[in-house]
């Protein structure tokens, strides 16, 4: 069986929470409960060689999937894409089976794998 | 090129046409239609529920107007969710969270549903149920009263950040024989100094052209992606701007465009540019000034554009090289290194453009701050190309957005329309939106000259009111006041007679049309309860004084002409969308449309209305040097001062309260004061926060979470410390619009509106011009709350 997966490029992810609500909304969960949940990094500024602060910031979203996430089984019967990658306001997320995102994942830094257990 | 005489004339007499006060090219005149069209059906059925095509705006407000389909209940009508629309070329499926928890405002508890009149005193939370017809009729013997006891003018129309109701409510005041229509903001410092300014120099609009007005999008041909994009006093992937949707920039980065930030915190977006340019807020002028002067000096401005089409460049040349780096280094705090890296990357990068946010408008200096910021993308050659910064289109011929002033020139008499609060004081209010100028409506209201009050969804005390004690009081005085809305608010509680229920955008007809495109807002679900859209009430209100001829007549209205002649809210948008060659019906089965956008429009003669090429103004040139804000009296270079408040204009403030107050950033959770009671977007943001440096929280002892005092000479409020590196030692950034729809809604508490509410620290302070007020850049202190605070 082919595994599912949903690659993230975080380079991009901008932090509005859309995947978030979008996924809250979808399974109408209920408060505090997330299939996925946008973890913030930063800012905080990068240190030079004498340990001073520079004007360059750290300062990444990474939506954080949870194992909830059953990357929207209802939908994908539909022919629909998860709701999160769907709705992703930065087009940072793609879903697809994983041999393929593989492929994705080895063409440009600042990305990672999802694969749920549902998978 | 065309040119008008303006030396002779007197400055009442300039301004007063709707050819001057051009909005949006192209307004009135079917254009030639992109050779695009909807893949999709505008109605259809998907897995038992009824799928509906439509444009989201108001309400609750947006300020987007993203395609989206909504789900419905074929046999209840009832509404099930909301998808955005993949085929729609300005979202392309994307949506924000508001969108997608909208189902907990379609059936949230809370929601207005019917009609009610208060029955104990304003602000004692006691409604009763009346009819329609019964709220109308009220409204129009009020309204009718008032205006022919005390005149129209004395009859002001609120509204927020209008979206399609903006020119509803205009031609509502309008009916009544009001000029007055407006929002409480000092200054209308929200896009207003930049539109104005953009109006009265490049004869109309621009943004930057992230390939918006192209159905293609990224696709078209003709759209280049901009090398260099500087994002400037805004926050677009977060707040999605005025038309605007912030992650166009993202998309352009991937695309290898290059950013420059302008902001004086550490955004996602200042942290991931090329340069990021931390300013001290308010003092963008001398910084915008300081760029054109290496641009300048540097020879790297574009000699062709300006020799022909501008005007004024050599004393705008010699106002900019007349500072000195030294001194915009010490008065923006920006390193001069990095002023200069920024203007040559600026420059040397074509196209380019800028996207540019509210801190323009919020510093009492909005009007030269908007025209030295605009002079970069001009004298660089970067207006009207692709890529570059492009005029506003009335999208197929319709002009919505002037149409705010839809009613202002044929409704009202020349003497009517001069009645408009700041008409004659602030001429610069006569180019742009036609509202009234809100300060000085202020004072009508203290003085008791306002005797009426429309309210159509504008959650003032709460959201937009500086000094926000005289806005609250002040709207105890006038006789009557009427409220849409689709939530009861700290606003209509305290002060308004009558509320009547507004229609979601999911349930309601209406038009979008800004900008780019055209669409129908179709109503895609049954309405909760009784509610009407905006337009509808607006209408059925008219209609009372279209038939009332002894008003007519106190009021010199022709007994012929009927200010709402229409039978129902669908021959209102027949009208509104005429200039297109669609019916509204029509443009729901075909929306959205875009017209074939034209680059360069100033050399094909299609700027002015006399068909020469050249722009819009009175030299027919862009006026670098404004001919205008001479006659008005105005300087006409932009020209640097202080924020009012600030360490340099008020040092004994400054060693008081020693910290820079930025107030307003957005959440993606809330638009305004909207979506508190929305449970999936108040958990984003569950307390209102203000953040605060690392070093500076623990030189005051303040940690995570802790409620902190915010405050100075006005007053003080209370808000979350959020202890993070996004903002500065020398700052701290506040959020507004904060209000607790779960608390006591009754007088004195009032949903606890005074609680967290920053405009409490916030002066009504128009800059010289009328607009531009000192909002994102005052001076604080902050403490931590004690426990008896809490």
């Amino acid at each position: 069986m082919t595994r599912n997966g949903i690659l993230v490029d975080y380079q991009y992810c901008t932090g509005c929470y859309s995947c978030e609500v979008a996924c809250q909304a979808e399974h109408e969960l209920p408060l505090e409960q997330w299939g996925v949940k946008v973890m913030q990094n930063g800012p905080w500024p990068i240190k030079d060689e004498n340990g001073e602060p520079t004007d360059r910031y750290v300062y990444d979203f990474i939506p954080a999937f949870t194992k909830i996430c059953d990357l929207c089984a209802d939908r994908l019967e539909k022919g629909k894409k998860p709701s999160c990658v769907f709705h992703c306001q930065a087009k940072c997320m793609k879903f697809g089976p994983v041999d393929e995102l593989v492929g994705d994942l080895a063409d440009k830094p600042q990305q990672y794998l999802w694969v749920p257990p549902c998978a | 090129m065309g040119e008008q005489v303006l030396e002779s004339k007197n400055r009442d007499d300039i301004g007063t046409s709707k050819e001057e006060n051009q909005f949006n090219f192209g307004a009135g005149e079917r254009p030639e239609m992109q050779d695009w069209k909807h893949p999709g059906e505008w109605q259809y059925m998907e897995d038992g529920m009824l799928v509906t095509r439509t444009s989201v705006w108001s309400a609750p407000g947006c300020h987007e107007g993203c395609g989206v389909l909504v789900y419905s209940d074929p046999e209840t009508g009832r509404f099930i969710k909301v998808e955005g629309d993949p085929d729609d070329p300005y979202n392309r499926g994307a949506l924000c969270p508001r969108c997608l928890a909208f189902k907990q405002v379609e059936f949230h508890p809370d929601r207005i549903l019917h009609p009610m009149k208060r029955i104990g005193e304003r602000g004692e939370n006691k409604w009763q149920r009346i009819t329609w017809d019964e709220a109308l009729e009220t409204c129009y013997k009020e309204f009718r009263r008032i205006s022919m006891t005390y005149g129209g003018e004395s009859i002001h129309c609120l509204r927020g950040t209008a979206r399609d109701n903006q020119w509803q409510v205009g031609r509502l005041a309008n009916t009544f024989n009001s000029p007055n229509e407006y929002g409480f903001l000092s200054g209308t410092a929200c896009y207003l100094p930049r539109l104005s300014l953009m109006i009265m120099t490049y004869g109309g609009m621009l943004i930057a052209d992230f390939s918006q007005f192209s159905a293609l999008r990224y696709n078209d041909p003709e759209w280049q992606c901009p090398e260099c994009t500087i994002v400037w006093g805004c926050n677009p992937t977060i707040s999605n701007p005025d038309f605007f949707m912030g992650h166009w920039v993202t998309d352009a980065m991937k695309l290898g465009c290059k950013l420059i930030s302008v902001e004086p915190r550490v955004t996602w977006l200042a942290a991931h540019a090329d340069i990021h340019l931390m300013l001290r807020p308010g003092t963008d002028t001398a910084l915008a000034l300081g760029m054109a002067k290496v641009i300048i000096d540097e020879d790297l401005y574009d000699h062709d554009f300006v020799e022909r089409w501008c005007y004024g460049f050599d004393e705008f040349a010699a106002r900019a090289q007349e500072l000195s780096l030294d001194e915009v280094e010490k008065m923006t705090w920006v390193p001069k290194d990095k002023i200069i890296a920024a203007a040559r990357l600026f420059a040397n990068s074509h196209p380019a453009n800028i996207v540019w946010g509210l801190a323009v408008d919020m510093q009492s200096q909005g009007t030269p701050c908007a025209a030295a910021i605009a002079a970069l993308w001009t004298i660089t050659g970067n207006l009207d190309i692709p890529g570059g910064m492009c005029y506003t289109a009335a999208p197929m011929g319709v002009d919505q957005p002037s149409a705010g002033a839809w009613g202002y020139y044929d409704l009202l008499s020349e003497e009517q329309q001069k009645k408009r609060v700041g008409w004659h004081e602030y001429p610069m209010y006569r180019y742009g939106l036609t509202q009234a100028m809100p300060d000085m409506c202020l004072e009508e209201m203290e003085q008791g000259k306002v005797k009426g009050v429309w309210i159509q969804t504008s959650n003032g005390i709460a959201c937009m009111s500086c000094e926000t004690e005289r806005w609250y009081k002040a709207m105890k005085k006038p006789e009557f006041i009427a409220a849409c809305d689709i939530f009861m608010t700290p606003t209509i509680q305290s002060s308004a007679d009558i509320v009547m229920p507004v229609q979601t955008w999911a349930e309601k007809h209406s038009v979008r049309a800004h900008y780019y495109f055209l669409s129908a807002i179709t109503g895609g679900c049954a309405t909760e309860g009784e509610a009407k859209s905006d337009c509808e009430i607006n209408r059925e209100l008219a209609q009372y004084f279209d038939h009332d001829e002894e008003f007519k007549k106190a009021i010199g209205r022709p007994l012929d002409q009927n200010a709402w002649p229409w039978q129902t809210e669908d021959e209102v948008y027949d009208e509104i969308v005429k200039p297109s060659g669609f019916t509204f019906h029509e443009l729901m089965e075909n929306g959205p449309v875009y017209q074939k956008y034209i680059y360069k429009k100033y050399e094909k003669g299609l700027m002015r209305p006399d068909g020469k090429p050249g722009f819009n103004t009175p030299t027919g040139r862009v006026e670098l040097y404004s001919t205008l804000f001479q006659n008005f009296g105005y300087d006409p270079l932009p020209y640097i001062e202080e924020p009012g408040i600030g360490p340099v204009s008020t040092p004994d403030l400054y060693e008081k309260y020693p910290l820079i107050m930025i107030t307003g950033a957005r959440t993606t959770s809330f638009f305004h004061s909207e979506h508190r009671q929305i449970p999936y977007l108040r958990q984003l943001t569950p307390d209102p926060w203000v953040q605060i440096n690392p070093k500076t929280a623990a030189e005051h002892n303040i940690n995570e979470g802790d409620w902190v005092w915010i405050e100075n000479h006005r007053g003080r409020c209370r808000q979350r410390a959020r202890v993070t590196y996004e903002v500065g030692e020398h700052e701290i950034a506040a959020q507004h619009g904060w209000w607790f729809p779960e608390q006591d809604g009754a007088e004195p508490n009032l949903y606890g509106f005074r609680q967290s509410n920053i405009n409490q620290l916030l002066a009504n302070k128009p800059g010289a011009t009328g607009f531009g007020a000192d909002l994102k850049c005052t001076l604080c202190k902050i403490y931590r709350c004690s426990e008896e605070d809490l």
